[in-house]
Formats: C-alpha cells, sequence, structure tokens
C-alpha cells in the first residue's frame, strides 16, 4: 500500500517510448472538426457548448482581449476533457503533473501581463497600489502586490494539480477501504460506498469547475491588462 | 460520358486473370477516376459495382495488397514485412486507421454507445498498460 498509491500518477512509459503524448493527444479525438454548415450530433452538441462558454467568458473584454478567445476556449475544452477523462478506471491524468500545468500557467500568465506592460504601461503600474491606501503603508502594499502578481502564475499550475490529485487520491483510499470493510462488516462497507458515490460526482463537478477557474483566471488577469 | 472509364474497366475484367499485378492497380484508378467523374457511388452501373467487389475477392491478387484478413497465417510474417515502413507509407497508415475510426465518433446519428465504446476501449487500455502495478493489488493472502 506504500509505495502502491502513487504509482497511477508516474508519467506512462511503454518499452521507453513516452506513451505520455499519445494520451495527452486521445482528448482531441474526441472532438471532430467540421466544415459543414449543419452538422452530425456531437459535433452540434460542442458547437452549443462552445458558443456558451466563448459568449459568458469573453463578453467582458474589449476588442482586443478578444483575439485571446480561441486561446481561451482550447484551454478549457482541453482542461475539461482530460480532468473527465481521468474519472475513466486507470486512467492517467495528464494534468496531475505538475509540469504540464506550469507549462500552461505560466506563458499564458506571462503573455497577459507582458501584454499589459507593453500597451498600457501607467495603468499596468498603476494594479501595484490599490486605491485609498493611507501614505505610510505604500511602500508595504507595493512590496506585498509584486509577491502576489508573480505568485499566480504558481498559484494556477498547484491549484489545478492539488485538485485533481487529491481527488484521485481520495477515490483510490476510499474504494480500498470500501474493499477492505466488505469482510469485517458489511454495514461499513456500504455507508463507505455511499461516500464514494457523492465522491465521484464531486469529481465529475470538480473537474469542469476546474478547468473553469483555471481559464476564468487567465481571462481575468487579461483582462487587467488590456 | 463517364462510360467510357466503366468500357475500360470491364475490358480489363476480362483480361485480369492473366495481367495480375497491373490489372488489379489499374482497376483501383479506373474505379478511382469513374468516382471522380460521377459524384455518387449510386450512379455508377450496379452491375459494375458487384463486378468490382468481385474482383477483390474472387481474383488472385499479389500478396502486397491483400487486405490483412485474407491474408493466409502461414503468409503473416511476410506480408508484415512487404508493408511499406517509409514515412509516407506510415502517414497513409494513419491516415486510414484515423478514418475508420472517425466511423465511431463523426457519425450523422451518432448515440451515446458509440462513444462510450470509444472510452471503454481507452480503459482497456490504460490497464493493459498499467497491469504490471495492478498485479500487486490482487486479493491474496500473500502478496
Amino acid at each position: 500500500m506504500n509505495e502502491n498509491l502513487f504509482t497511477s500518477f508516474i508519467t506512462p512509459m511503454m518499452l521507453g517510448l513516452p506513451l505520455v503524448t499519445l494520451i495527452i493527444l486521445f482528448p482531441s479525438l474526441l472532438f471532430p472538426s467540421s466544415n459543414r454548415l449543419i452538422n452530425n450530433r456531437l459535433v452540434s452538441l460542442q458547437q452549443w457548448a462552445l458558443q456558451l462558454m466563448s459568449k459568458q467568458m469573453m463578453s467582458i473584454h474589449n476588442t482586443k482581449g478578444q483575439t485571446w478567445t480561441l486561446m481561451l476556449m482550447s484551454l478549457i475544452l482541453f482542461i475539461g476533457s482530460t480532468n473527465l477523462l481521468g474519472l475513466l478506471p486507470h486512467s492517467f491524468t495528464p494534468t496531475t503533473q505538475l509540469s504540464m500545468n506550469l507549462g500552461m500557467a505560466i506563458p499564458l500568465w506571462a503573455g497577459a501581463v507582458i501584454t499589459g506592460f507593453r500597451n498600457k504601461t501607467k495603468a499596468s503600474l498603476a494594479h501595484f497600489l490599490p486605491q485609498g491606501t493611507p501614505t505610510p503603508l505604500i511602500p508595504m502594499l507595493v512590496i506585498i502586490e509584486t509577491i502576489s502578481l508573480f505568485i499566480q502564475p504558481m498559484a494556477l499550475a498547484v491549484r489545478l494539480t492539488a485538485n485533481i490529485t487529491a481527488g484521485h487520491l481520495l477515490i483510490y483510499l476510499i474504494g480500498g477501504a470500501t474493499l477492505a470493510l466488505t469482510s469485517i462488516s458489511p454495514t461499513t462497507a456500504l455507508i463507505t460506498f455511499i461516500i464514494l458515490i457523492l465522491l465521484t460526482i464531486l469529481e465529475f463537478a470538480v473537474a469542469m469547475i476546474q478547468a473553469y477557474v483555471f481559464t476564468l483566471l487567465v481571462s481575468l488577469y487579461l483582462h487587467d491588462n488590456t | 460520358m463517364y462510360y467510357v472509364p466503366v468500357m475500360l474497366h470491364t475490358f480489363l475484367e476480362i483480361f485480369r486473370k492473366t495481367l495480375k499485378e497491373d490489372v488489379i492497380i489499374l482497376n483501383v484508378q479506373v474505379m478511382e477516376q469513374a468516382q471522380k467523374k460521377c459524384c455518387s457511388n449510386q450512379e455508377l452501373n450496379p452491375g459494375l459495382k458487384m463486378m468490382t467487389e468481385d474482383s477483390k475477392t474472387a481474383s488472385v491478387v499479389p500478396l502486397k495488397e491483400e487486405k490483412l484478413l485474407e491474408v493466409d497465417l502461414g503468409e503473416l510474417p511476410s506480408w508484415i514485412l512487404m508493408r511499406d515502413f517509409t514515412p509516407s507509407g506510415i502517414a497513409g497508415a494513419v491516415q486510414r486507421g484515423y478514418y475508420r475510426y472517425y466511423k465511431y465518433v463523426n457519425v450523422k446519428r451518432g448515440s451515446l454507445a458509440r462513444l462510450s465504446l470509444v472510452l471503454a476501449a481507452n480503459a482497456v487500455f490504460n490497464y493493459r498498460r498499467s497491469y504490471k502495478e495492478l498485479k500487486h493489488e490482487r486479493p491474496r493472502k500473500y502478496h
């Protein structure tokens, strides 16, 4: 039980070949592209969902910020589908790896911040000082705001990693507990099984919510900086 | 207008047993041309279509172009070695497999059953991949 707990999170390799590339590319097969005006059911559903998300998320931006729509929509689709596919039995979820989440968070955050600094320098620098602070507090507050700015990509990546990993770990542990308890006292096993069902429902919600939160925060950073 | 390649095709059909490889390749080319000139399969002579399907199973097809399910078991190693492993060959194979897979996802009236088949295949693939670690979790008294 000691080292088996984390073996599901190691990068999958087969005969030395990186299988993880195939696993990351797999969700793209579930989103077919189509050139027609009226599509089949799957593509129509996805187009409806995409339209809903883009309207809800990109309406707050101005023209310059709306150029990021493609990036943010593909981001939310990727994170959502990867998280949901990880709930299948024995699947490997790429978003549990901190390396990948950092690779997603840092470039997006840096892009938003650098756009802000290049195009609206004064306004971006003004974010470091909230309005109406008393004068003696200013130096300390600037330092605190700088730290909070630089911690944003770390927080984005670690939030996603920790949520998904913790959820998967809880499912493993409670599932193992249910199995071990069936031979000792079936009533407790039943209670644990109900907890497992509730957890799985929560995990489905978390998978989609995490995608949403990630993308929402990136769009917020973008809104500040365009 | 499309009668010209159709007549050419029937002409070649008569000699297919004697002309082996060239005929098969020419058959495929002629069929493709005929399909390009008239837009859909139904416009082709239905009798002709039966003949083309027969030509794949009944005639003596060279080993290289046989489909996998029609290869005899003893010839299997030589069949595998004869497939072209050039990058364009692999790209062609990937494209063909991709469009065959598309039948599970990109269908006009797709249903939940087709999609769940794909997800189940994914689960089985991951089970096979991680079997080594899963071996230790079997319910045994002594591991």
